[in-house]
C-alpha cells in the first residue's frame, strides 16, 4: 500500500501543485477579508456592541467562511480529476499493477488530506483572528460553528468526485444530488454551533461516501459503451 | 505461468441493436506479433477495449494470461503493457518524472530502455510532456512500454497523428525490441503498409463478427487478385456491379470479393483463375482463364480486397 500511496502522492502533487497554491492563496486572500470585517467591526462600534451581538444575539461576523471549504472542494476535485477524464487517460493509472480499490483511495486520500490541510489552515486562522478579539468561549463556539462548513467541503470534494467519474450521465446526477443534500444541512444559517451535535452522525457518512466512490470507479473500469 | 497470452472463448458482443460479435473464438500464441485489421465498423476498437480489459463483454471471456480481461489480477497486468490510441499519457510530467512515476510500479523496471529511446529526441528531462509533438510523445510511451518489459503489448492504432519518418522509427523500435519470440503484440493501425514491416499474424475482422487469423505470409502468398477488362464483361457487367456493392451475394465458392473500377473489374481469391471462370459461369459469362490477368498486391491492396472497399 506504500508503493501505491507513494505513487499516486507523486503524480497528484505534479498534477495540482499549481491548484493547491492558487487554492491556498485564495483561502489566505479571503480569511484576511474576514479579518478585515471583523476588524472593521470594532472600529465602528464599542468592543461591548459587538461582543453583545455576537455572544448574545448569536451573529457571526465570520459567516462569508461558510462557502469556502466547499468552494475550494470543488475546485480541487475538478484540477485533479478532470484531468483524468480527458481521453480517458485514467486508464493509464487503473492498468498499473495494483488493485483497483486501492489506487482509486490514495486519489481520494490525496484529495482529502490536501483539504484537511488547507481547512486546518483556515481553522487556524479563524482562531488567531478570533482570539484577539474575542473570549475563548466565543472562539469555541467559532469552531463548532466553522466544523460544518468544513465537513461540507469534504461532502463536496466526494460527491464532486462521484459525478466527474462516473461515466453515465444520469447516474452523475446522483452525485450531484448527494452533494446537494449533504452540504445544504450542513450549510443552513442556524444559531452558532447548533449543528455540533449532530457532526458525529454526519462524518459517519464519509467512509460510506468513501467506499461508494468506488462504485463510479468501477463502473469506469468496466463500462459498457453506449 | 504457461496460459495463452489471450484467449478469446466465444465472445459476444453488441451495443443496443447492432451486433458486433456472435460468437468470437481466437488463440493468440505467445511470441508472435498480431496484426488486428478491419475496415471501420467492424469492431477493432470493441475487441482492443475488452482486451485492455475497459469493457466487459455481453456474452464469452476474453483472457489474459488466463485471467478474464476485465478481471485481470494486478501480478497479471504487470506483464501486459498497453499502448491507448493516441499515444496518451500524463502530460503535465516531465521526462523524467513520468519515469519516475511508473518505475515504482514495476519491479522489473528497466530504465536505461526508456532513456535509450527518449533520448534520441535530444530533449532536456525536465521537458514537459504537454509541450512535445505527437511524434515525441510516440516515443516516450513506447519508452515507458519497453522499460516495463511486458511480455504481453497491446498497441491501439500507434501510427494515428504519426508522420512518416516517426512512424518507420516506432515500427523499427518495436521489431528490433519485440520480435524476439519472447514478445507477444497485438496491434491496431490504420496504415496497413507498415505492418508487413513487422507482423506475423493478421486477423481479419469482418462485419457481423466473422474474424481470420492467419500468417501474413501465407495469406499474402495465397491470397490473389485477377483482373478482368470491362470489355469481357458483356451482359455481366450489371451483375458484376451489383456484387461490387454488396448488393447481390458473390457467385460460387471460392471468390472472396468483387472490385468494380471504371475499365476493369477485379477478383479476390485464395484459388486460381480456373476457379473464377467456373464461379462466373453460373452468371452466364463463360471466359477463358487467360481473360484474367493475376495483379500484383501490396498488404494494403491485400487487405481491402479482402474486406471490401466499402
Amino acid at each position: 500500500m506504500y508503493r501505491i500511496l507513494a505513487g499516486i502522492f507523486f503524480k497528484e502533487c505534479i498534477k495540482t501543485r499549481l491548484c493547491m497554491l492558487v487554492l491556498t492563496l485564495i483561502s489566505l486572500t479571503y480569511m484576511a477579508w474576514i479579518w478585515l470585517g471583523v476588524h472593521r467591526l470594532f472600529l465602528l462600534d464599542h468592543p461591548e456592541i459587538v461582543w453583545y451581538r455576537v455572544m448574545d444575539l448569536g451573529q457571526i461576523p465570520y459567516g462569508a467562511l461558510a462557502v469556502l471549504p466547499v468552494v475550494c472542494a470543488c475546485i480541487f476535485c475538478c484540477c485533479q480529476f478532470l484531468p483524468e477524464m480527458r481521453d480517458e487517460r485514467l486508464r493509464i493509472s487503473l492498468h498499473l499493477p495494483c488493485g483497483m480499490a486501492q489506487l482509486m483511495l490514495a486519489h481520494f486520500f490525496f484529495g482529502l488530506l490536501f483539504l484537511a490541510l488547507l481547512y486546518l489552515l483556515d481553522g487556524l486562522l479563524l482562531t488567531l483572528m478570533l482570539q484577539r478579539h474575542f473570549p475563548q468561549e466565543a472562539v469555541h463556539t467559532a469552531h463548532l460553528t466553522s466544523l460544518p462548513w468544513f465537513l461540507a467541503g469534504f461532502f463536496a470534494y466526494l460527491c464532486t468526485a462521484y459525478a466527474i467519474l462516473e461515466p453515465q450521465r444520469r447516474s452523475r446526477l446522483v452525485g450531484v444530488l448527494l452533494g446537494l443534500g449533504l452540504c445544504a444541512p450542513l450549510l443552513l444559517t442556524t444559531a452558532p454551533g447548533a449543528l455540533a451535535p449532530a457532526l458525529p452522525w454526519f462524518a459517519l457518512l464519509l467512509p460510506l461516501l468513501l467506499a461508494g466512490l468506488l462504485l463510479p470507479s468501477m463502473n469506469f473500469r468496466h463500462r459498457r459503451v453506449q | 505461468m504457461t496460459s495463452q497470452p489471450i484467449s478469446i472463448e466465444h465472445l459476444g458482443h453488441s451495443y443496443g441493436g447492432h451486433l458486433v460479435y456472435r460468437d468470437l473464438s481466437l488463440t493468440f500464441e505467445a511470441g508472435r506479433i498480431y496484426g488486428l485489421l478491419g475496415k471501420n465498423g467492424v469492431g477493432k476498437t470493441t475487441l482492443i477495449k475488452i482486451l485492455m480489459g475497459f469493457l466487459k463483454p455481453r456474452s464469452g471471456v476474453c483472457r489474459i494470461f488466463g485471467d478474464p480481461a476485465y478481471a485481470i489480477r494486478p501480478q497479471t497486468r504487470e506483464r501486459v503493457g498497453l499502448l491507448f490510441e493516441r499515444h496518451l499519457a500524463y502530460d503535465f510530467f516531465t521526462i523524467s518524472q513520468i519515469e519516475r512515476f511508473m518505475a515504482r510500479f514495476y519491479p522489473r523496471w528497466k530504465a536505461e530502455r526508456f532513456y535509450g529511446l527518449v533520448d534520441v529526441l535530444g530533449l532536456p528531462q525536465n521537458h514537459r510532456i504537454a509541450h512535445m509533438s505527437e511524434g515525441q510523445r510516440s516515443q516516450v510511451v513506447l519508452g515507458l512500454m519497453l522499460a516495463q518489459d511486458p511480455e504481453l503489448l497491446i498497441l491501439d492504432d500507434y501510427s494515428m497523428g504519426l508522420d512518416a519518418g516517426y512512424r518507420r522509427l516506432f515500427v523499427d523500435y518495436l521489431r528490433e525490441n519485440l520480435h524476439d519470440g519472447r514478445h507477444t503484440v497485438v496491434l491496431t493501425s490504420h496504415v496497413i503498409q507498415d505492418m508487413d514491416r513487422f507482423v506475423d499474424e493478421v486477423v481479419f475482422l469482418r462485419r457481423g463478427g466473422e474474424a481470420c487469423m492467419t500468417g501474413l505470409a501465407d495469406f499474402m502468398e495465397r491470397f490473389s487478385c485477377y483482373r478482368l477488362d470491362a470489355t469481357f464483361a458483356g451482359t455481366a457487367e450489371k451483375v458484376l456491379r451489383e456484387m461490387a456493392m454488396g448488393r447481390q451475394a458473390l457467385p460460387g465458392k471460392h471468390l472472396v470479393n468483387v472490385e468494380a473500377h471504371a475499365d476493369f473489374y477485379e477478383f479476390f481469391t485464395f484459388h486460381t483463375a480456373r476457379d473464377i471462370v467456373e464461379d462466373l459461369a453460373g452468371l452466364g459469362l463463360h471466359l477463358s482463364p487467360e481473360a484474367l490477368q493475376e495483379s500484383p498486391m501490396n498488404m494494403e491492396d491485400a487487405f481491402v480486397g479482402y474486406t471490401g472497399r466499402c
